[in-house]
C-alpha cells in the first residue's frame, strides 16, 4: 500500500501528453536537415561562383593587352598599388577629414621602411601614413608624417633637399624617370619641383605646377595633401619622406618611404585602370560580390563591387538593415538564430595584391575556390578564382568573392518556417491528443464509476451499466462489463431466492415423512417403535424450523413490496419490546432513552421495526456472556435516530465485518440448539433499508462486546 | 352416515398417508392425483369436504382453478388448502378465490383432522341449530362456538377457521397477552410468527370493514396480541 502511494500516478491525459513530446524530434531533424543543407547550398555557391569566374575570365581573355601593359618582373617583389577611385574630389587643404571614409585604404610606414638612417635617428621618431585615390583625372595624395622637428626650407638656399620634404618619384607615361620634390619654407600652398636625374645632390630643375597641395601642420607633425594628373603617370610611382632634424647641419636624419627612389626599376608599381576596363568590370559585377582581375605577378589590376551588400562605408546603418525584426516574433528569431552581420571587416577592400591559395592555382592554370574566415570571425568569404589564358599562356586570373550571408539567410529562412510549422503541428497535434485523451479517459472515468455504482459496498449489485455501442476496446469493455454484471446479478438473485426455493422444494418429501409418522403413530406400536417416531418426529420439528427461517427472509422481502409505510412513534414500541424481552430473557436488559418522546416518529411499520429489534437482540444475547447485560440505547443526532445494541462477549472478527449483513452469512463459531442460517442480520438490513437507515457493527470501546448500530430517519 | 372428503394432491404418497389417515377416522375418501380426473368425479358427485393443493402435476395453480370452478358447483362446500406454498400472495388469493381455510402442509395430521372435524360440526350446526347457543360476548363481539360463527356489534364476520380460533384465543381472556406460539397451538398451526403477523392484520382489516374504529386486537411488542376490551367499551 504504502509504496503504491510513493509511484507517481498519472493519468491518460498525461501520458498521451508526454508521449506526444516525442513529436519534439520533427525540428530536430528539422534544424539537422537544414544545417546538412548548408553544405550543400555552400557547394552550389561555390559552383555557381566558379561559374561567374570562367565568364569573366573568357570576357577578359579578349582583351589581353591588359594583362601586357603591366612590367612584369619575377625577380623582385615590388610594392604594388591599386589606385581605388575617390567618390568625391578632395580639397587640398592639408586636413585629413576629407579622407576619412577611405581610412581603410592608409598604409602605414615605420621604422621597418626606413630606406636610410644616420645615426642619429632615434627609433620611432619617424612615421608616415599614405592615402591614395582618384578622382577626375587626378591622383589625390594625402601624406601625414610624425616628426617631432619641422625643419623648413632656407629660403635662401636653392637645394629643396635640406630640409623636410617629400620626394615622388614616377615614370612618365613614355617610360621615362623623373623624381620631383616637395618641400616649402612654411606651411600653406605648395607647387613640386622637378629635379636632376643626378643621385647625389639633386638639384631643382623646374617648378611643376601641375603637381600642387597645402603643407599643413599637425600636432604630432604635418600632413601633405596633393594631386597628380593621371596624364602624368606611368606604371611606377613612389613616395619617400626625408627627416632633417637640425636647422644648422640640414643633414637628413632618416628616409621613409615604399621603395627606393634612386632607380627606375625599384619604384612601385601602380595600377590605375583605364576608364574602359573600368566600364567593362562595371558591366560584370553584381551585387554583394567582388571581382578581381589578378597579373601573373599577383598584382590588382582591376577590381569592382564591395561584398558587403551595404556598400563600402556602411553609409545607410541609420536605416533597418535587417527585412525583418518587425514583429516580436522576428525578434525572439534574431535572438536565437545566428543573424548574418551586418558589419564585418573586409581585410581585402584595400588590397593591392592578392596571394591566396586560390590565386595560386588559378595563375598555375587549375581552378579553385576557396572558403575564409574573416578577421573578425562575423562572416565566411568565398573566393572563387580563374585563370585567363592568351593562347597556351596564364597571363592572369579572374577571382570573385562572395559572402555566406545569402546562404545564412536562406537559412535563417528556413529555420523560421520550420520552427513555425513545427511550433503549429506540435500544437495542434497536443491539442488533438489532449482531446482524444480526454473523451477515452472520461468514457473509461463513466465506465468505472458505473461499475463503482453496478456493486455496492457489501457486494450486491444494485444498479447496471449501459451498453456502450462503440466498437472500440472500451466499448468492447463496457460490453463485457455489462455482461459480467449481468450474470452477476442472475447469480446473486440464484443465491438470494436459493433459500426459498429450497425450502419450498423441501416441503413436500418433509410432509410425506411427517404424514408417515403421523400415521404410524395413530397405530398401535410397542414402546421401542413410538420411541423411534418420536425421535423422528423431532428431527423433522428441527428441519421444518430450518425451512421456516430460509422462507421468512423471501416472504419478508414480500412483505416489504406491498407494506404501506405508516408513521408511528419509538417512543412506545421500543419500551414495550424491551419489556417483553425483559420478561423472556435470563440476560439483563438495559433500556435507555436520551431523547424527548415525541422527536421519535418514523414513517415506516412498526411490525417490521419490532421485528428487526428481535434480531438484532436474539444476535446480542446469542453472543453474550452469561450474566452481562444487553444495552438498548436510543439517542438522536440531527434528524436521526440513532438505536444501539450492545451486548458484552467476543469480537466481530475482521475480515467478516462487511459481510455481516448478508445473506447467509453467520459467524458463529459454536453449535447451538437452534440453527442458524445467517438470515437474521439480513433481515435486519432489509428492513433497515425499507426504513431508510443504515446499520452497521462494530466492536464496542468500552469493554468487549459488539455493537450494532440503527440510524433511522425521523419523520417530521 | 360419513362423510366424503376428496383429496385432490399430485404426489401419490401424502396422497394415500392423509387418505390412510381420514379413513382411519371413519370419513370416506376420494382421491385424484390431477384437476381434470378431480373435475370429471366432482360434476357427477359433489364429496362433503375438499383438500385442495395448488400445484397439480404440470398445472402450476391448478388447485386454484379447481377450487373456482368446485364454488360454481356448491357455494358451501368447505374447500380447504393444504399446500407447501405459503407466500402471502397464495394465501390471500386462495381465499379470495372462496377457500374456506389455507393450510401448509406442515401441519400434523392430528391437527388436521380436528380442523376437518371442525369444519363438519360447523357445517352440521349450521343445518341444525342447537338449542344450547355456547357464546362468547365480550362488548359488542359475540363469538358462537357452535357455529364457527362471528359477529361484531351484530353484524357477522366472515372469519377463517384459523382466523375464527385466533379471535377466539385472544377473546376467550381480555388483557392476557397471547404470544405466538399460543396463538398457533390454539389455531392447530404452525406457521412461522411472520404468518401470524399477517393473519392479525388481516382479521383487524376484517372488523374494520364493519367498524372502522374498531382496535380491540393489541399488539404487544416483543411479546404478542391482546383483546384490549377497554378500546372495545369505548367504541360501543
Amino acid at each position: 500500500m504504502q509504496r503504491q502511494k510513493m509511484r507517481i500516478r498519472l493519468s491518460l491525459r498525461q501520458k498521451l501528453l508526454l508521449v506526444s513530446l516525442v513529436l519534439l524530434i520533427i525540428p530536430w531533424v528539422g534544424s539537422r536537415y537544414i544545417h546538412d543543407m548548408e553544405n550543400y547550398l555552400r557547394e552550389n555557391q561555390q559552383q555557381a561562383l566558379l561559374n561567374r569566374a570562367q565568364d569573366v575570365a573568357a570576357i577578359l581573355q579578349t582583351h589581353h593587352d591588359l594583362f601586357n601593359s603591366q612590367p612584369v618582373d619575377t625577380t623582385i617583389t615590388h610594392r604594388h598599388l591599386y589606385v581605388r577611385p575617390l567618390k568625391s574630389a578632395i580639397q587640398l587643404d592639408g586636413y585629413a577629414n576629407d579622407w576619412q571614409m577611405y581610412n581603410k585604404r592608409i598604409e602605414r610606414f615605420n621604422d621597418a621602411n626606413l630606406l636610410y638612417k644616420s645615426p642619429a635617428y632615434k627609433p620611432g621618431s619617424l612615421k608616415m601614413q599614405q592615402q591614395v585615390g582618384r578622382f577626375s583625372g587626378f591622383l589625390y595624395v594625402l601624406i601625414k608624417v610624425t616628426d617631432k622637428h619641422i625643419v623648413y626650407r632656407d629660403p635662401q638656399s636653392l637645394h629643396l633637399d635640406r630640409d623636410d620634404h617629400l620626394t615622388i618619384a614616377m615614370e612618365t607615361p613614355q617610360g621615362k624617370f623623373v623624381r620631383y620634390q616637395l618641400a616649402t619654407i612654411a606651411p600653406g600652398w605648395i607647387n613640386a619641383h622637378l629635379i636632376s636625374n643626378q643621385t647625389e645632390d639633386p638639384l631643382p630643375v623646374a617648378p611643376e605646377l601641375r603637381i600642387k597641395g597645402e603643407w599643413q601642420e599637425t600636432a604630432s607633425g604635418y600632413n601633405i595633401e596633393f594631386r597628380i594628373p593621371l596624364s602624368m603617370l606611368g606604371r611606377r610611382l613612389s613616395f619617400t619622406i626625408t627627416d632633417v632634424d637640425d636647422p644648422q647641419s640640414r643633414h637628413p636624419v632618416a628616409v621613409i618611404g615604399s621603395s627606393n627612389n634612386q632607380r627606375l626599376q625599384d619604384l612601385d608599381t601602380i595600377m590605375i585602370p583605364s576608364p574602359a576596363v573600368e566600364q567593362l568590370l562595371e558591366r560584370l559585377s553584381r551585387p554583394a560580390s567582388r571581382i578581381w582581375v589578378i597579373d601573373q605577378q599577383f598584382r590588382v589590376i582591376g577590381t569592382v563591387g564591395d561584398i558587403n551588400a551595404d556598400g563600402d562605408d556602411n553609409v545607410d546603418n541609420g536605416e533597418d538593415p535587417a527585412p525583418y525584426a518587425n514583429t516580436l516574433l522576428d525578434r525572439l528569431y534574431q535572438l536565437i538564430l545566428e543573424q548574418p552581420a551586418t558589419e564585418f571587416i573586409d581585410e581585402l577592400s584595400s588590397a593591392s595584391r592578392l596571394e591566396g591559395k586560390e590565386i595560386k592555382s588559378a595563375l598555375s592554370g587549375h581552378k579553385a575556390t576557396q572558403w575564409r574566415a574573416n578577421p573578425d570571425r562575423k562572416t565566411n568569404i568565398l573566393t572563387a578564382a580563374y585563370p585567363v589564358y592568351s593562347g597556351q599562356h596564364v597571363i592572369g586570373a579572374v577571382a570573385i568573392e562572395e559572402t555566406n550571408q545569402r546562404i545564412l539567410l536562406l537559412q535563417n529562412r528556413a529555420m523560421e518556417i520550420l520552427i513555425n510549422l513545427t511550433v503549429v503541428a506540435l500544437f495542434c497535434s497536443i491539442l488533438v491528443l489532449l482531446l482524444f485523451a480526454t473523451r477515452l479517459s472520461w468514457r473509461i472515468r463513466q465506465l468505472r464509476n458505473e461499475a463503482d455504482q453496478a456493486i455496492a459496498e457489501d457486494g450486491r449489485v444494485q444498479g447496471t451499466i449501459t451498453t456502450s455501442g462503440a466498437g472500440d476496446e472500451v466499448g468492447d469493455l463496457s460490453r463485457s462489463f455489462s455482461a459480467m454484471l449481468h450474470r452477476l446479478t442472475q447469480y446473486n438473485r440464484y443465491l438470494e431466492t436459493l433459500a426459498s426455493k429450497l425450502s419450498h422444494e423441501l416441503r413436500t418429501p418433509i410432509t410425506v415423512v411427517k404424514s408417515s409418522l403421523d400415521n404410524l403413530d395413530s397405530r398401535v406400536l410397542d414402546d421401542n417403535s413410538r420411541q423411534y417416531t418420536q425421535r423422528a418426529k423431532e428431527g423433522l420439528q428441527r428441519l421444518n424450523h430450518i425451512l421456516n427461517r430460509m422462507s421468512e427472509a423471501t416472504r419478508l422481502e414480500q412483505t416489504l413490496q406491498s407494506e404501506a409505510p405508516e408513521v408511528f412513534n419509538l417512543a412506545k414500541l421500543i419500551p414495550s419490546c424491551a419489556y417483553g424481552y425483559q420478561q423472556t430473557q435470563h440476560h439483563v436488559i438495559q433500556f435507555t432513552c436520551n431523547a424527548a418522546a415525541s422527536t421519535l416518529n418514523i414513517l415506516g411499520s412498526p411490525e417490521l421495526i419490532a421485528q428487526l429489534l428481535d434480531k438484532l437482540v436474539e444476535n446480542a444475547l446469542d453472543f453474550a456472556e452469561a450474566d452481562t447485560p444487553i444495552i438498548i440505547d436510543i439517542t438522536t443526532e440531527m434528524d436521526v435516530i440513532i438505536l444501539k445494541v450492545k451486548n458484552q462477549g467476543p469480537a466481530i472478527p475482521e475480515d467478516i465485518a462487511d459481510q455481516l449483513f448478508d445473506s447467509m452469512v453467520s459467524q458463529r463459531k459454536q453449535r447451538s440448539e437452534t440453527p442458524h442460517l445467517g438470515l437474521g442480520l439480513y433481515i435486519v438490513r432489509m428492513i433497515s433499508e425499507f426504513h431508510h437507515g443504515q446499520v452497521l457493527a462494530q466492536n464496542r470501546a468500552d469493554c468487549p462486546g459488539t455493537e450494532f448500530i440503527l440510524r433511522l430517519p425521523i419523520h417530521h | 352416515m360419513s362423510k366424503t372428503i376428496a383429496i385432490v394432491e399430485d404426489e401419490a404418497s401424502i396422497r394415500e398417508n392423509y387418505a390412510d389417515a381420514f379413513r382411519q377416522q371413519g370419513y370416506l375418501v376420494e382421491c385424484f392425483a390431477n384437476r381434470t380426473s378431480a373435475m370429471e368425479h366432482f360434476h357427477s358427485r359433489l364429496p362433503d369436504l375438499a383438500l385442495l393443493d395448488i400445484g397439480l402435476e404440470d398445472e402450476a395453480e391448478g388447485g386454484f382453478e379447481l377450487c373456482r370452478r368446485l364454488r360454481v358447483l356448491s357455494e358451501t362446500l368447505p374447500i380447504i388448502f393444504l399446500t407447501a406454498r405459503d407466500s402471502d400472495l397464495d394465501i390471500i388469493s386462495g381465499l379470495r378465490l372462496g377457500a374456506d381455510d389455507y393450510l401448509t402442509k406442515d401441519i400434523s395430521l392430528i391437527n388436521l383432522c380436528a380442523r376437518i372435524s371442525a369444519f363438519f360440526r360447523r357445517l352440521d350446526v349450521l343445518r341444525n341449530p342447537p338449542l344450547d347457543e355456547t357464546c362468547i360476548r365480550r362488548g359488542a363481539l359475540q363469538l358462537d362456538m357452535n357455529r364457527f360463527s362471528v359477529h361484531w356489534q351484530g353484524q357477522a364476520v366472515d372469519l377463517t377457521l384459523t382466523e375464527f380460533w385466533i379471535v377466539h384465543t385472544l377473546a376467550k381472556r381480555p388483557g392476557h397477552v397471547k404470544n405466538r406460539d399460543q396463538l398457533m397451538e390454539d389455531a392447530h398451526i404452525v406457521v412461522d410468527e411472520a404468518t401470524i403477523t399477517s393473519h392479525i392484520k388481516r382479521l383487524r382489516k376484517k372488523f374494520q370493514q364493519i367498524d372502522t374504529q374498531f382496535a380491540c386486537i393489541d399488539t404487544v411488542y416483543g411479546m404478542g396480541y391482546r383483546w384490549n376490551e377497554k378500546t372495545a367499551a369505548i367504541s360501543l
